[in-house]
């Protein structure tokens, strides 16, 4: 194409990169669906009703029913049924977005006739498995589709049991960022190496399903983690901080012992849920590894953060210098973004 | 195994008793193996004081401590596997009739002990009870019941019994067993239980074993239990859907492996619950029974079974069979009656159920309902009674139950041909203890 005289070079890498997918996990609807469909998920990154962002969880296939057979204690409740055209996609999709606020998963079945939207939910406790594990897993067999996920605010992720794991980043800069250690192995183990053996494993199990969690309800924030009965730091002096920490991990346990109930069951969701509504609060929360959370709303005081208002990269600059501390109470630093610049920190690493 | 006959694991058929059998101390300790000489002693001066019921209670309760000795071999985790339900229960938990049967699954005794045994409990627990209205065992009663426990327990010496089950376990845990292997090959024509059995132990192998050994025992999961799932009625399809979900909850992911590769090859993930709030029905169920089959059962049953009338107007379908099994026995009674303030509550869970349900009940829990089985084939005129009532009070078109002798049975108790249904009930009870009951 011209265009005064030079040519105009379009990359729709992203479109490629998703035609593949689905075209290996074998995803099959019509050309006006896939459209309607695609021009949807470009908007998934910054999908936001009345000011709140949504991170949206969508599962799409044929023979889902299928699929989902696999699924233990899940909830599967179909709201409408939609055209195969894909005309009435998008309203549909928002008439759901807003149960993935609650973790349900948008599910869209496209069928011969008729495509269904339903929303899915699996309760697997606080330490089971999520849909995730349970849908892709080696032995998929079969199974034609594809789970797509928004993980920052540049950054889909998009699962399918044959092309595995693809994150689609929507932003030109790679990352340069050092790569830290695994989230999943390394702040889990430092979290509860404190916790009695006996208890050790299946509190291990629990902060796994907890950190999962996180990073769809957390928005930006510093989690740092320290020793028990350490010292305290004098930087970090301005917080409030619990006489009487708040004890995740005993949480946990309670609700393993005896008979769970619908109360321990609703104690542990609102202990746990403290964590997430902590760490959405301005400045530093501190857990230590017994698994508790000693304080939160903490701010560092040192000259590169006086900024109290810890957003962006003020967040950055407070988390490179509790890094470099060498207070030898700090055992890791846990950084969320929503840019997708999320990492764990050991503070024995360099 | 082969070696024993054509039977997975073999159990005694019960030390010879001699045609004069004396009721005394030396006739007693002559063939008695497990109990002390002063148990012995207080045994022969209560009979010989005729306080048959003390003689008769004393030794009831040394045999019944002896089964649940030999049960505790293989652990809490499996007893609990074999009874099903979410709870942990302890050897001590298990009702009279739970112990019987889980002797009988494992080859401590036989199909002629147990049936003894369960009239022995009943007879027993009637005698206990308020109900008896001063009435008291004689001596028939009692000398049966001695004789019982010595022939089938006490006169086994129970550090020489080999435990062929046991044996059985070891091969499944240590062995690499595929379709064409003699175990898996007896197993798949052997009676029912012994399926119900190897099922659920498997089950327990693959949740308590590690290393090496899960990986052998998880192989032979997937050999063994595809072979018998066709078999299987639901009660025990059920199992391993739940193991599946519970290993699912545990983030087990070996566990989830396995069992998953078993149930794609079985096809059976409809047996994988929705929710695990069907167990809480199943632990109800398996609670009515343990107060039907104890003593007091009238005073205890309407507690337990209003517990269940109270949980919800639909029994999820994995707990259904257990449910209905469990009300029915409620509903029949014993030789000495029913419990009539449960009977408001049984009935209004009956009442809740469709047309389609009870064909459902009839055509594919019915004719594996030991317990109900059991009742019909010994049924007095009470039972047959409570039998015709309940038919009358739900009724739905047997003419789609499909199953020909059910509808018989059905029939025949319209018609009050109690003989008759007596007869096809033993036949339908006789069939599932031996490999002839196929599905």
């Amino acid at each position: 194409m011209e265009n005064g005289g030079s040519s105009v070079h379009v990359h729709d890498v992203g479109a490629t990169v998703i035609e593949r997918i689905l075209s290996e996990e074998r995803v099959s609807f019509s050309e006006s669906f896939q459209f309607s469909l695609l021009q949807f998920l470009s908007s998934i990154c910054n999908y936001e009703e009345e000011g709140t962002k949504i991170p949206l969880n969508i599962l799409i296939g044929n023979r889902i029913d299928s699929l989902l057979a696999y699924i233990p204690n899940k909830r599967l409740l179909h709201i409408v049924d939609g055209q195969i055209s894909g005309n009435d996609l998008e309203r549909n999709l928002r008439r759901l977005a807003r149960f993935c606020i609650g973790d349900w998963t948008i599910v869209i079945d496209v069928r011969e006739d008729v495509v269904a939207f339903s929303i899915c939910k699996v309760f697997s406790g606080p330490t089971g498995f999520d849909l995730i594990d349970l849908i892709f897993d080696n032995r998929g067999q079969g199974q034609s589709a594809i789970f797509v996920q928004r993980s920052s605010r540049d950054e889909v992720t998009i699962f399918g049991s044959k092309s595995g794991c693809s994150k689609l980043q929507l932003r030109f800069a790679r990352a340069n960022y050092p790569v830290y250690s695994s989230i999943d192995s390394e702040l889990i183990i430092d979290t509860t190496e404190s916790v009695s053996n006996d208890n050790r494993d299946y509190v291990r199990k629990v902060a796994r399903r907890l950190f999962r969690t996180i990073e769809k309800r957390v928005h930006g924030a510093i989690l740092l983690l320290v020793k028990n009965n350490s010292v305290a730091i004098p930087e970090l002096a301005d917080g409030i901080y619990f006489q009487k920490p708040v004890d995740l991990a005993q949480a946990a346990i309670d609700l393993s012992n005896g008979s769970p109930n619908l109360a321990s069951s609703e104690e542990f969701d609102a202990v746990s849920g403290l964590l997430f509504e902590m760490l959405n609060v301005d400045g530093i929360t501190i857990v230590d590894d017994l698994f508790r959370i000693i304080a939160y709303n903490v701010f560092l005081r040192t000259p590169a953060t006086e900024d109290r208002r810890l957003s962006g990269g003020a967040r950055r600059r407070t988390a490179d210098t509790l890094c470099s501390m060498t207070n030898p109470g700090i055992v890791g630093v846990y950084f969320i973004s929503q840019d997708g610049q999320t990492f764990y920190k050991r503070k024995s690493n360099g | 195994m082969a070696e024993q006959g054509l039977v997975l694991w073999a159990s005694p058929n019960g030390i010879k008793l001699p045609t004069n059998f004396q009721f005394s101390e030396s006739g007693i300790v002559n063939l008695n193996k497990q109990l002390k000489p002063s148990e012995v002693k207080k045994i022969v001066s209560a009979f010989d004081g005729q306080a048959y019921d003390m003689a008769t209670e004393y030794i009831w309760a040394r045999t019944l401590s002896r089964l649940r000795e030999r049960i505790s071999v293989f652990g809490a985790a499996f007893v609990t596997e074999m009874i099903g339900g979410s709870k942990e229960i302890g050897i001590d938990e298990l009702s009279s009739v739970e112990v019987i049967s889980l002797a009988t699954d494992l080859g401590f005794i036989n199909e002629t002990a147990k049936l003894r045994f369960i009239q022995t409990n009943e007879l027993i627990n009637h005698f206990m009870s308020t109900k008896s209205d001063g009435e008291e065992m004689d001596r028939i009663d009692a000398e049966g019941t001695i004789k019982a426990c010595i022939q089938f327990v006490l006169g086994y010496d129970s550090d020489n019994t080999p435990l062929e089950f046991a044996k059985f376990r070891d091969e499944l845990r240590t062995e690499p067993l595929n379709p064409d292997s003699p175990s898996v090959k007896l197993l798949s024509i052997s009676p029912y239980f012994y399926k119900r059995t190897a099922v659920r132990t498997i089950l327990n192998l693959i949740k308590t074993t590690k290393g090496a050994e899960f990986e052998r025992v998880s192989a032979n999961a997937i050999s063994v239990i595809p072979e018998i799932w066709n078999s299987l009625n639901s009660d025990d399809r059920w199992p391993v859907g739940f193991s599946y979900a519970g290993a699912v909850n545990d983030a087990n992911n070996g566990l989830v492996k396995v069992l998953k590769a078993l149930l794609m090859k079985v096809q059976g993930f409809d047996y994988v619950p929705e929710n695990l709030r069907s167990m809480s029905f199943i632990d109800v169920a398996n609670e009515i029974l343990r107060a039907h089959y104890e003593a007091d059962n009238f005073y205890n049953e309407p507690v337990v079974v209003k517990k269940l009338a109270n949980m919800g107007s639909v029994i999820p379908a994995p707990a259904f069979n257990q449910c209905i099994n469990a009300l029915l026995c409620c509903k029949l009674g014993n030789t000495y009656g029913i419990s009539w303030a449960a009977q408001n509550h049984v009935d209004q869970i009956f009442s809740s159920l469709s047309e389609d349900r009870w064909v459902y009940y009839f055509d594919s829990v019915f004719p594996f309902s030991e317990n109900v089985l059991r009742k019909l084939s010994y049924a007095n005129d009470s039972i047959q009674a409570q039998f015709r009532s309940f038919l009358r009070l739900n009724p739905f078109k047997h003419e789609l139950v499909s199953v020909p002798i059910v509808r018989r049975i059905i029939k025949n108790a319209e018609q009050k041909e109690d003989a008759v249904v007596q007869k096809l009930s033993r036949k339908l009870f006789d069939e599932l203890q031996s490999s002839d009951r196929n599905t």
